[in-house]
């Protein structure tokens, strides 16, 4: 069997975060939980994960400074995926602009999610 | 004791003034020690009532979402402290849990959708969570009504609507506009019928949201326009023609055009820009005809139309106004002459004229 594929989740609502590692963990994928960017960083700099969930509105450090940081300081090309809520429109072009993957609408759907990872893992 | 007294003995032998300045010290010490205590008190409670909700949360936040997992392993007939987890059921009699619980289910619902949001809904709609809402569209307090209708709108629940009805034209516009919101959210844009009973004004931000909402939805036939084009309200007036505008809505063209007529300034000038936006030639006429009743933002207005739109039966009408007092009209005229006749622009460039207006003329000739 596989080593499960390891994701970092940037997430303020911990409902969500709990509801998704449920899901996600049940999938054989290995959860990070982290509630603000800045913890999520550290996550990513000590697990080196396959892939990075953020959403784009968190305390200390932003989706967008996540994206940026990954991309420019740590010059990972693991995929991100941006969770925005609507109206975010803009800042999710920007987000794409400095180099995340994919992204989803607020509410999201998270059979929907499921495969949107899958297809940024292969 | 006999220092006591000695005491009390010397502060009779002082004058009146140091007495009460003594009397003001005591009594403010000993206010300090209360206050502290007091202080340390209700911090403390608050710490204690912070880290209840703390924990609290993270127990609902797992049962529910265990909840909503176990979603294929519960029967209908089971009952409701089978069918929900029982720490959420008992924790609904007790008031401060039942915000805490609503809080994170509300905060759920609007970030997940599909398949997993169901169960979310369906404890809610079965448990007292809904009632409990329900009763807050009564309350005297708007913040709360507001909450209500906000609650009921995440959780699309359609049986409310005639009780949400009567807040639309709330005192309060945050509860006006959580009702509209309601509507749309739920109803689409048969939800607009909400704009038949508006009594008051549809704020400039609650027609952004609604719009917004609006967007979301691919069916988009919208029933009542021509009703609401004669509203008494000017602002649903002036949000139908936003509507016309962003749904192309030109099979509407009679009635917009009978607006023309509207006693409303706001509305005129709204009506003259979406009626250029349709290209609707033979609202010129009309205007030209009415134009001595205009007021100058609507003879602006006017001209923008015709720059648009123009026609070379235009030019006996334009002709009368390249001197117009209007600096904005003149320009108008002037560029209208000059796409329609460019040798009569011509003729008046190269006659005399002062020099303020031949900058004018300049001005339009190179732009």
């Amino acid at each position: 069997m596989n080593p499960p594929k390891k994701i970092v989740l940037a997430e303020d609502n911990s409902a969500l975060s709990l509801l998704l590692k449920f899901k996600l963990e049940k999938e054989n994928y290995q959860l990070f939980i982290a509630d603000d960017g800045k913890s999520a960083i550290e996550l990513i700099e000590i697990n080196n994960p396959d892939i990075i969930l953020t959403d784009i509105m968190m305390p200390f450090v932003s989706g967008l400074e996540l994206t940026s940081y990954v991309r420019n300081k740590l010059g990972k090309k693991t995929p991100i995926l941006i969770f925005s809520a609507a109206g975010q429109e803009k800042i999710v072009l920007q987000a794409f602009d400095l180099g995340a993957n994919d992204f989803m609408s607020k509410p999201i759907s998270v059979n929907e999610l499921l495969i949107r990872i899958r297809r940024l893992l292969t | 004791m006999v220092r006591l007294q000695t005491v009390l003995e010397n502060f009779e032998q002082y004058p009146f003034l140091i007495q009460v300045i003594w009397i003001i010290v005591v009594v403010l010490f000993f206010n300090i020690i209360v206050f502290t205590f007091l202080l340390k008190a209700i911090r403390s409670k608050l710490r204690k009532k912070e880290l209840f909700v703390y924990n609290y949360q993270k127990i609902i936040e797992t049962s529910l979402i265990e909840y909503v997992y176990n979603e294929n392993e519960r029967n209908e007939s089971d009952t409701l402290e089978a069918f929900f987890p029982e720490i959420i059921i008992l924790g609904l009699s007790n008031q401060l849990k039942r915000k805490i619980i609503l809080a994170i289910m509300v905060k759920l619902k609007s970030e997940i959708s599909g398949e997993m949001a169901k169960p979310i809904e369906e404890l809610f709609l079965k448990t007292q969570l809904f009632e409990f809402s329900k009763n807050k569209l009564n309350s005297e307090k708007w913040h709360v009504v507001a909450i209500g209708i906000k609650t009921l709108t995440i959780f699309k629940v359609v049986s409310v609507s005639d009780l949400v009805m009567k807040h639309v034209n709330h005192k309060r516009d945050e509860v006006r506009r959580e009702a509209q919101l309601y509507f749309v959210n739920l109803f689409a844009f048969e939800g607009l019928d909400f704009l038949n009973k508006m009594k008051v004004s549809l704020s400039e931000w609650g027609q952004i949201q609604l719009l917004s909402v609006l967007n979301k939805f691919e069916n988009q036939k919208i029933i009542g326009v021509e009703n609401w084009l004669k509203s008494t309200n000017i602002s649903v007036i002036l949000f139908v023609l936003k509507l016309c505008r962003i749904y192309n809505l030109f099979e509407f063209k009679e009635s917009i055009l009978t607006l023309l007529k509207h006693k409303n300034k706001e509305v005129k000038i709204e009506v003259i820009n979406l009626l250029s936006y349709f290209q609707v030639y033979e609202a010129k006429d009309v205007l030209k005809k009415s134009y001595d009743k205009l007021s100058v933002e609507e003879r602006m207005v006017f001209f923008e139309m015709i720059e648009k739109l123009p026609e070379k039966e235009d030019l006996p009408f334009v002709l009368k106004y390249i001197t117009d007092n209007n600096f904005q009209i003149k320009v108008s005229a002037l560029r209208v002459l000059k796409i329609l006749d460019l040798e009569n622009f011509k003729k008046i460039e190269t006659t005399k004229v002062d020099s303020e207006y031949k900058k004018i003329i300049d001005f339009v000739a190179c732009n």
